[in-house]
């Protein structure tokens, strides 16, 4: 048995892989970023690295010297209160108050809210974020598909991408394995790595005993 | 197993190649060579998972000190609680260690241990498909 803390495929591992962007490429972002506004979106399907890729952005930028807001919203958190509620967001983008207290703090110091997930607030949520992300410096989301801020990067994957990360991981795979995985996941990395984790630690992972029956 | 994203910072836990007891007290190398003086130097002894889920983690005991020279080392003694004991298992694992980090700049360094009965880890088998389990 492979313990979970050696599994090349472990999550702490697989975060600490970065989004694969050249030097010419990130200059390429952060010029389309000021040309549009200092607002834009990270776009692409699930799996694709959009998290990773304004995890990377959110770095660069605070080491510019910006104040990085950070909004993060998944299928499990899909509003703003409730990003609030548990930590994710800030209250001063979800509650009411008045403009120069918002203005306040958006004003400390250059600042950029980044936000992760925006596909999953309702259109009256994003009505009210979009009205007060009008007074920040600077705004980067991520979506599943471009409309919701001019498109700022499109993230896509395919079987060499998937190669890569194995290989950066200790774990190599073939050519073939690659590509026939990246089929099976329709291109979802995020999925293909946790199948990896699982044939990687060997036999049956399972949650329940039942299960491990049903697939033996 | 000791880490260090940088080598200006280093941390041994004394014994570790032995193992400890739930409860034990463990005492801790640190050494440190930085080339500013940093605000604050903290040794945490803290408790992590790893493997296929969101990682957790708890420090359970910590020594500070504050306003240190660039350089220095110091000797100190953590204590273990009860528990959770060293484990690991196919799907998540559960690691002690003391990591030393330097504030403000976040350089740090980090030593693993196991904690356990027997001074062991815990190890999860697979689960069996005899008949009858």
């Amino acid at each position: 048995m492979l313990p979970a803390r050696d599994n090349p495929f472990a999550v702490h591992r697989v975060l600490a892989l970065r989004y694969r962007l050249s030097a010419v490429e990130w200059a390429e972002v952060f010029d389309c970023w000021e040309k549009l506004g200092r607002r834009g979106a990270i776009v692409g399907p699930h799996g694709s690295g959009k998290t990773t890729l304004l995890e990377d952005m959110a770095r660069r930028l605070e080491g510019d010297g910006w104040k990085v807001v950070w909004v993060r919203l998944d299928e499990q958190c899909r509003s703003l209160r409730a990003a609030v509620e548990q930590g994710r967001a800030p209250s001063f983008l979800a509650t009411g108050g008045k403009l120069d207290e918002r203005e306040h703090e958006f004003r400390e110091r250059r600042c950029v809210v980044v936000l992760d997930g925006a596909e999953q607030l309702s259109r009256l949520d994003w009505w009210r974020l979009s009205r007060r992300l009008r007074h920040a410096d600077g705004v980067v989301i991520t979506a599943h598909r471009p409309g919701l801020q001019p498109t700022l990067w499109q993230c896509r994957t395919d079987p060499g991408i998937l190669r890569e990360l194995c290989a950066e991981l200790g774990h190599p795979l073939e050519m073939a394995e690659a590509e026939a995985l990246w089929t099976r996941f329709d291109g979802n990395v995020r999925e293909a790595l946790r199948w990896l984790y699982d044939r990687t630690a060997g036999g049956c992972v399972v949650t329940s005993p039942a299960a491990c029956s049903a697939s033996a | 197993m000791n880490e260090s994203d940088t080598q200006e910072m280093f941390v041994e836990v004394v014994g570790a190649a032995e193992g400890f007891l739930p409860g034990q007290r463990l005492e801790s190398n640190l050494l440190w060579a930085l080339p500013e003086a940093p605000k604050l130097i903290e040794a945490r002894l803290f408790w992590r998972t790893r493997g296929k889920g969101t990682e957790d983690a708890e420090v359970v005991d910590s020594h500070r000190i504050e306003r240190p020279a660039a350089a220095g080392k110091e000797t100190i003694s953590l204590r273990l609680p009860e528990a959770p004991y060293s484990f690991s298992g196919r799907l998540v694992s559960i690691v002690w260690g003391v990591e030393l980090i330097a504030e403000p700049s976040g350089k740090s360094a980090l030593a693993e241990f196991v904690m356990g009965p027997d001074r062991k880890e815990v190890v999860l088998n697979a689960v069996s498909n005899a008949p009858g389990t």
